[in-house]
């Protein structure tokens, strides 16, 4: 089973707002998290760093770049 | 509080773990039905609320944040599904009682007047006084905040077991989004057969799902220095199991007393607090 890559994982925990696009990836990616309890993990743990990375930047692109390289920095990108 | 029928509980689980692709149709409804009111209730009481947003606002926010988070927090945060409909509620108050938390603070940062202690923690649940859906390690404390928490409490010099018992409980919310009561549960379920040598290299995995969180290599030997350290004779900390430290109390007892007190280490160390 391929699992979501940390740039969906990014794009989906970074998700503010509802365009046709925005709805196909959460679509996308809930659809995987049903059967994959690894990529749940992941998304649990991004969220919550996404989540205090976007209460120190000021803007949302900025929290994603610095998610972007937290998550660079450990072994994400190897799953 | 008002409540889902057993219908709409099972229509949202149906659109969204047996559907493709998924639909969220019905928790979007659960949430108009659960919170329009008292979101309305809450912009009009508020002045910090009610100047910045619109109770609709809030409702696409949640709806939002429901979106991301209902599979992998809350129906499937284990394995099985989870069918709580009141738990499901609770946390769909608790999210918007978080985004209000949050627009409240916002508000308060950029005010130029200092507002009034209108956005104290208390008066911002909408009504919810069920402590277990509290989220205890706030999404807005900064994440250096954090790490200096988990720095303290590793070079603190309480006990192992009661340092251990913090960071464990803090991974735990923190990587598996679980509420603080039900971490005390999961510690006990979890833990309290294993050796407390064993409890920290399980500790050490969990927190590789903590990114931004590095368990540095002295504080680690530090650790294993106090888990080397003699028990009793020619039996060390590490070798002892978890629940042979509980007290008379009993374990759930136990653990909150120890996380209190080094809570309160955190605090004078004025950092932070949980
Ligand atoms: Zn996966």
């Amino acid at each position: 089973m391929e699992h979501v890559s940390v740039e969906k994982i990014i794009e989906f925990v970074s998700v503010d707002r509802l365009s046709e696009s925005d709805l196909a990836l959460t679509r996308e990616v809930n659809a995987h998290l049903c059967d994959c309890a690894d990529c749940r993990r992941r998304v649990r743990a991004a969220q919550t760093v996404y989540d205090a990375l976007l209460a120190e930047c000021k803007t949302r692109e900025a929290a994603k770049k610095r998610l972007s390289r937290e998550l660079d920095e450990t072994l994400e990108r190897k799953i | 509080m008002i409540a889902l029928t057993e219908e709409e509980f099972d229509r949202i689980i149906v659109e969204l773990l047996e559907t493709k692709p998924v639909k969220y149709d019905a928790l979007c409804a659960a949430a108009e039905k659960l919170l329009t009111k008292p979101l309305r209730r809450k912009c009009a009481e508020v002045p910090a609320l009610g100047s910045v947003c619109t109770y609709e606002d809030l409702l696409s926010e949640t709806y939002i944040r429901l979106i991301k988070c209902a599979i992998p927090s809350f129906f499937l945060r284990t394995d099985t599904v989870n069918r709580d409909r009141e738990g499901f509620c609770r946390w769909v108050y608790t999210v918007a009682a978080n985004i209000c938390r949050d627009k409240i603070r916002f508000s308060a940062a950029h005010a130029a007047v200092p507002l009034e202690k209108d956005d104290d923690e208390d008066s911002i649940p909408l009504q919810i006084a069920d402590p277990s859906a509290e989220r205890p390690f706030a999404a807005c404390e900064d994440i250096e905040t954090l790490r200096e928490a988990f720095a303290i409490v590793l070079g603190s010099d309480m006990q192992i077991y009661k340092v251990i018992t913090w960071v464990a409980q803090a991974v735990m919310i923190l990587s598996e989004g679980v509420s603080k009561i039900e971490s005390n549960d999961l510690l006990i379920k979890r833990y309290e057969n294993m050796t407390l040598d064993r409890m920290w290299e399980e500790i050490r995995r969990a927190s590789a799902a903590l990114p931004w969180l590095r368990v540095r290599k002295e504080d680690d030997l530090r650790v294993r220095k106090m888990l080397d350290a003699p028990f009793k004779e020619n039996v060390r900390y590490g070798d002892m199991r978890y629940q042979d430290f509980y007290m008379k109390k009993g374990a759930k007892a136990s653990i909150s007393d120890w996380v209190n007190r080094i809570n309160a280490v955190i605090r004078r160390n004025d950092a932070w607090n949980m």
